[in-house]
């Protein structure tokens, strides 16, 4: 077209992509055979839930409250958690699912204590390893392993 | 081969790669979108499957050489509001997995230097080799 600047032609083009690619989008969504994506139907679930019902959540206030009676497990990575955690808060960074089971160990006092066995029995499900130190913190201590006590 | 098509086949290898694992799993991109808190989660799906084309299509428009220019405006918006996206959750201290490459990765400063770098080779592609000295 005369006298068209260039830029406008761009955005033509640009434009015509544009209804391509949604053209495209909705043709793909419809051939899909899973749920669709589209605003109406669409529902995040992955992030969302726990099982098919939805994560239950709590506030400072309440997590707070359960300080002391709790596990408090970070989910983000290494660097942050150095940084800073909630006191007691053990490391579960994230990433480490993506490489497959998570190795989860319980332990007790000794091989006699039925303690580490009836948590991990608890704790077993999908993407967890549980594994029992059947040694205990004696074992540990015996064998020079380090002790952390609360501050 | 010329500066230009240089460029706009090498950003465009780029963005055929990036749509394509996304058309592959529009609903683990839904995700990754839902997980920015930017746009309402009923919208989340959507945009996720035409971005994921939009991607696939400017890569393949700049590797093919077809509506070169108006690929690269494309790309060049889509870098903005990106870098603005990451810029801004940066900002409230939104720790999100970035989406971009398909997997789950963390957001860092090299996330940024490699988006403005995306977004700087868009904008030469749309402009080098161009008659105009003046642009509007």
């Amino acid at each position: 077209m005369p006298g068209q600047s260039p830029f406008s032609k761009y955005a033509q083009q640009a434009v015509l992509i544009a209804c391509v690619a949604v053209a495209c989008a909705l043709a793909a969504n419809a051939l899909d055979d899973g749920p669709s994506l589209l605003p109406g139907s669409y529902q995040p679930a992955t992030d969302q839930t726990l099982g098919g019902e939805p994560v239950p959540v709590i506030t400072v206030q309440q997590a707070r409250q359960l300080l002391g009676s709790a596990l408090f497990i970070d989910a983000r990575g290494a660097p942050d958690y150095r940084d800073g955690h909630l006191p007691g808060a053990a490391s579960l960074p994230v990433e480490h699912l993506e490489g497959g089971d998570v190795p989860v160990v319980v332990y007790c006092s000794d091989p006699a204590c039925g303690k580490a066995r009836q948590v991990a029995q608890r704790l077993a499900g999908p993407g967890l390893r549980v594994l029992v130190m059947e040694q205990g913190i004696r074992g540990w201590a015996a064998q020079g392993g380090a002790l952390e006590v609360a501050q | 081969m010329s500066l230009s098509r240089l460029l706009a086949t090498g950003l465009g290898l780029v963005f055929v790669v990036a749509g394509f694992v996304k058309v592959q799993d529009p609903h683990a991109f839904a995700v990754a979108v839902d997980n920015y808190q930017l746009v309402p989660q009923a919208w989340t799906g959507a945009v996720a499957i035409c971005l994921a084309w939009l991607e696939l299509l400017c890569g393949l428009c700049l590797v093919f050489g077809v509506l070169v220019r108006g690929a690269a405006l494309l790309v060049a918006c889509m870098m903005t509001v990106f870098l603005a996206a990451l810029g801004y959750n940066a900002h409230r201290g939104l720790d999100v997995s970035c989406g971009c490459f398909g997997q789950n990765g963390p957001v860092d400063a090299l996330t940024f230097v490699r988006d403005a770098a995306l977004l700087l080779t868009a904008l030469l592609v749309m402009t080098l080799g161009s008659e105009q000295r003046k642009r509007p």
